[in-house]
């Protein structure tokens, strides 16, 4: 599951996300570092979760990014720091639960957002 | 009144009788398990002469015993002579202890759930379930779970998911515990060894005359003569014993409406799933199973329930020495294994294998063999389950189902214990190494996170085509055999399913953990998959229209005007909870009807 520390981490890609979509590698590696903070076992562990579900639901960063954005409500309510950012994220992972918006993930019982924040770690990998 | 019956007898064996005696009474009881011990020692108070007809002896005997077999022929199910046992005291010999009230819902017709509903309330019951909590030695309150859930075990506050209380009975041994208050008694005499035949009734069929009974398994009969009959004789045993009864009636007593036999349920269940806590400290407390456990030495001693099992007084004296100096493995494997082994192989029935299973390893049988005995004497011991909220089961349109979540310890503990991983079975089938990597900070040593294992016992909805027939064969004593067809529903496997959904969400939702399901009950043959709990219901059951039920709401079969039922096979409704206590406050509550019956 999402942790508080990765959703500080995450608020902080967030606001990098217009240079992500713009693909240039010097920012890509800007954000490697800025995700690493992370233990290695935990990241790597998301990203095994996000490769398994872009297995069944291939999708790229973009539009990803352009997901998680809309349902994280951020053009309509910009976050103004990582703790709210934080606190936005939690709320709608609970609320996934509540709406039955869930996904499986080789038996584990997951919110599609913290899923798709899982993705968004493993593309970033991908790409970089 | 016979004159024999007013000598004191007390435990009278219906060996010793004459070929054709009879015996007057004004209640006879048939069966001497927890309902019919209850309803005796409750008449016991009102004046009433009782015979108290049991059709075992006083301890266990394989030949009696034998006399409960059946044919399986649905689901998988435990062969039906280890299932229930015949010796006084009934079932309650090898009960564990499982006290629980059915909660409002289960009385209540469910649109979703055919065939659902009691014609009685649980504020119907409420009284006689305060006063059924001192048969099982449990103390005596409402089952709140006020008082019992505190800020040192706390209950779990998720959406939909409400904590429900679980009292452990010692468990009370009904024939040990009680066999001194009918020693004593003048009014209630116990007959042993005497096996009903069949119930005799005028040539209408409105009223039973008598019972006719086997004495032993000879040819040697008697006969019961008395104002009211009561059958006691366990879920499936009443059903067979009406069915039987052929007379007047040629489906059986009670049977004009083919109803006697059908509706045969028992609770599945299945180890669901796991759930990791988000709070590594996630305190767990109220869900553990709080109650004292006896020593190995007093399952060897004072007819403790591995006494029964261990074939020799040697290899009882080898295993005490053992235990006495120490429980030490090589000893164990020296001495103390090929017993285990020797008993295992002697045992007569699959409960007596499964007890001496848990002791083919050392460390299982240690643990047993150095554990603390009475850690808090003479408290009630207690733990508490998970269930959904009556409005959650309305909106998944799914049966009751309760969950109990045994914590586990941290994940670390959980891979270092083989055992545990063995009795896991289908839930670790579905670790893989995705999973154990998602949660890897859980693995590592410095952590401590919590894990739970989701055990899940369901409703099943009542289903008449599960259910007890009579066969061709014949058993010892020339009576009909009888076979099992139990079955379960499409319905069912949704109850597992959308339970364990909605508790996966509430704990998501609420941040409080996430669940690692136990794997869809895909397979064709799933039913196969799940256990059961040898609570046997359903076959007699209580409903308003002769239509639609054995009994009425008073227990009292339709259309004969002195024959009741007390036991399991009158619900209707199964809830999730272990039938005992509630077997226990229907009888007491037919004991009232009895002795009211008989002032008016």
């Amino acid at each position: 599951m999402i942790t508080r520390r990765h959703l500080f981490t995450l608020a902080g890609c967030f606001s990098l996300y217009p240079a992500l979509v713009s693909g240039r590698e010097t920012q890509r590696h800007e954000l490697l570092k800025y995700l690493h903070p992370q233990s290695d076992r935990a990241m790597a562990a998301m990203i095994r979760i996000g490769d398994v579900w872009l297995q069944t639901n291939p999708v790229d960063l973009t539009s990803l990014l352009r997901r998680l954005e809309r349902d994280l409500r951020l053009h309509q309510q910009p976050v103004g720091s990582t703790e709210e950012f934080a606190e936005r994220a939690a709320r709608r992972i609970s609320s996934d639960f509540d709406q039955d918006d869930t996904v499986d993930i080789r038996g584990w019982m997951l919110a599609a957002t913290e899923v798709r924040i899982c993705a968004f770690f493993s593309l970033c990998a991908r790409g970089l | 009144m016979s004159s024999w019956y007013w000598k004191t007898l007390l435990f009278i064996d219906a060996l010793d009788l004459e070929d054709a005696a009879e015996i007057s009474a004004d209640i006879c009881i048939v069966g001497a398990g927890a309902a019919g011990i209850a309803l005796a020692l409750e008449l016991m108070k009102s004046g009433r002469t009782v015979a108290l007809m049991e059709a075992g002896g006083l301890e266990s005997d394989d030949q009696a015993q034998a006399l409960y077999a059946g044919k399986i022929e649905g689901l998988n199910y435990t062969p039906l002579e280890a299932a229930r046992i015949r010796y006084f005291g009934g079932t309650t010999n090898h009960w564990s202890g499982w006290c629980w009230p059915l909660d409002p819902i289960d009385f209540e017709k469910r649109d979703w759930m055919p065939n659902s509903g009691w014609p009685i309330s649980r504020a119907d019951l409420d009284p006689y379930y305060l006063r059924a909590q001192p048969y099982c030695e449990i103390g005596k309150d409402d089952f709140s779970l006020q008082g019992w859930a505190s800020e040192q075990e706390p209950a779990l506050n998720a959406p939909g998911l409400e904590s429900r209380l679980l009292k452990f009975s010692p468990p009370t041994r009904f024939g040990l515990k009680f066999r001194p208050q009918f020693a004593a008694s003048e009014r209630v005499a116990v007959y042993l060894n005497a096996t009903l035949l069949q119930l005799e009734t005028t040539a209408t069929g409105e009223r039973v005359t008598a019972g006719m009974f086997a004495c032993g398994l000879g040819s040697r009969r008697c006969r019961v003569l008395a104002r009211h009959f009561v059958l006691a004789s366990g879920g499936i045993e009443n059903a067979k014993l009406l069915l039987q009864s052929r007379d007047t009636h040629e489906r059986g007593l009670g049977n004009r409406y083919d109803l006697v036999g059908r509706y045969f349920a028992d609770h599945p269940g299945h180890a669901r799933g796991l759930v990791l806590f988000n709070d590594p400290e996630q305190n767990l407390s109220l869900y553990k199973y709080h109650r004292q456990l006896p020593t190995l030495k007093e399952k060897i001693t004072d007819g403790g329930s591995m006494a029964a099992f261990l074939q020799t007084e040697a290899d009882r004296q080898s295993m005490l020495d053992w235990i006495e100096a120490g429980a030490d493995e090589a000893e164990y494997q020296r001495v103390i294994k090929p017993i285990v082994e020797r008993s295992c192989l002697a045992c007569h029935n699959s409960a007596g294998i499964a007890f001496f299973r848990n002791f083919e390893t050392f460390s299982g049988l240690r643990e047993v063999a150095l554990r603390p005995s009475n850690m808090n004497p003479g408290a009630v011991g207690y733990s508490a389950g998970l269930v959904l909220s009556d409005e959650q089961q309305r909106q998944e349109e799914i049966g009751n189902a309760r969950t109990m979540l045994a914590d586990r310890g941290s994940w670390s503990d959980l891979f270092a214990d083989e055992d545990f991983f063995e009795s896991v079975g289908v839930v670790l089938d579905n670790f893989t190494d995705l999973s154990r990597a998602v949660y890897n900070r859980a693995l590592s040593p410095e952590s401590k996170r919590t894990i739970g294992l989701m055990r899940c016992a369901i409703e099943p909805v009542p289903n008449p085509e599960s259910r007890i027939t009579l066969t061709e064969e014949r058993d010892a004593l020339g009576q009909p055999g009888i076979a099992l067809t139990w079955k379960l529903t499409e319905q069912d496997k949704r109850t597992f399913e959308r339970t364990e959904t909605a508790i996966g969400r509430a704990l998501g939702s609420s941040g409080i953990g996430r669940l690692l399901k136990a794997g869809d009950l895909n397979d064709a043959d799933w039913g196969n998959t799940l256990n059961h709990g040898w609570h046997h219901m359903g076959t007699t059951r209580m409903h308003a229209s002769p239509r639609s039920g054995v009994v009425d709401e008073r227990c009292r079969v339709h259309g004969v005007a002195n024959l009741h039922i007390a036991g399991s096979s009158v619900f209707p409704t199964y809830g999730y909870a272990n039938p005992t206590l509630t077997i226990v406050a229907l009888a007491l509550r037919l004991a009232d009807d009895l002795t009211v019956g008989f002032e008016s």
